[in-house]
């Protein structure tokens, strides 16, 4: 596993990976191999059920915020429409979620405002991870089976 | 029995039998305290975990003066904590 990497242990199609913004990633990681493994695990099955892609990006964000996470957002190319942005830069205590025009249709803004109300009362606590793992199930359940 | 070995039951044994008890319970702990806390800066550089098949092979920003990608975007939420 190369640094900055984060391989799934399904192989699926959906298997997640790290990938490091800028030239000179540090190789110390925010998430212990645990955290990591769940973090893997949500976003792989989360995407897997419901045909939407589901993203995670942790770090700073330039202001405004908003207009950061959706140029992050667009970045995912072809799949954007369909793609869940999770945008969290603990050091400004600010989350940033960005959905696709098609998965906005299966996930409403007020589902999106509750689960960002569960994840920030999460990180409030210094529980990053398992905030992230939380609000992607929620999202995720929201949005229902693909079909 | 001689008083070295006195001491070495009475006082090492015991002394021994703390210290891998403290062990295991403060070593766990120590390791916990490197996780994130509100307020303390964010020195981590930069993830984000997304499918190992989307089309974005590029690492970082999108390099200054090539074409800016189009927005999808349908919705969202912002949260601050």
């Amino acid at each position: 596993m190369g640094a900055g990497d984060l391989v799934s242990r399904y192989g699926g199609e959906v298997a997640a990976r790290a990938v490091a913004s800028g030239p000179g990633a540090s190789p110390p990681r925010p998430f212990t191999a645990r955290q990591l493994d769940r973090l893997d695990e949500v976003l792989t099955t989360c995407s897997r059920r419901t045909g939407l892609v589901f993203s995670i990006y942790v770090g700073a964000l330039e202001e405004p915020t908003r207009e950061h996470a959706e140029r992050l957002h667009a970045r995912l190319g072809d799949r954007a429409a369909e793609a869940v942005l999770i945008a969290v830069s603990p050091g400004q205590r600010v989350l940033e979620i960005t959905t696709g025009c098609h998965a906005a249709t299966r996930i409403p803004d007020r589902s999106c405002a509750l689960a960002a109300l569960s994840m920030t009362a999460t990180f409030a606590l210094g529980n990053l991870a398992s905030g992230l793992v939380d609000g992607v199930r929620m999202l995720a359940d929201q949005a229902g089976r693909a079909g | 029995m001689t008083i070295l070995q006195t001491v070495v039951v009475y006082v090492g044994i015991p002394a021994a039998a703390l210290a891998a008890l403290a062990a295991v319970i403060l070593l766990p702990g120590r390791r916990r305290s490197a996780r994130y806390r509100p307020g303390r800066s964010w020195d981590f550089a930069p993830v984000w975990y997304r499918p190992v098949t989307d089309p974005v092979t590029s690492r970082g920003e999108p390099a200054p003066g090539g074409p800016a990608p189009v927005s999808a975007v349908g919705g969202g939420a912002h949260g601050s904590w």
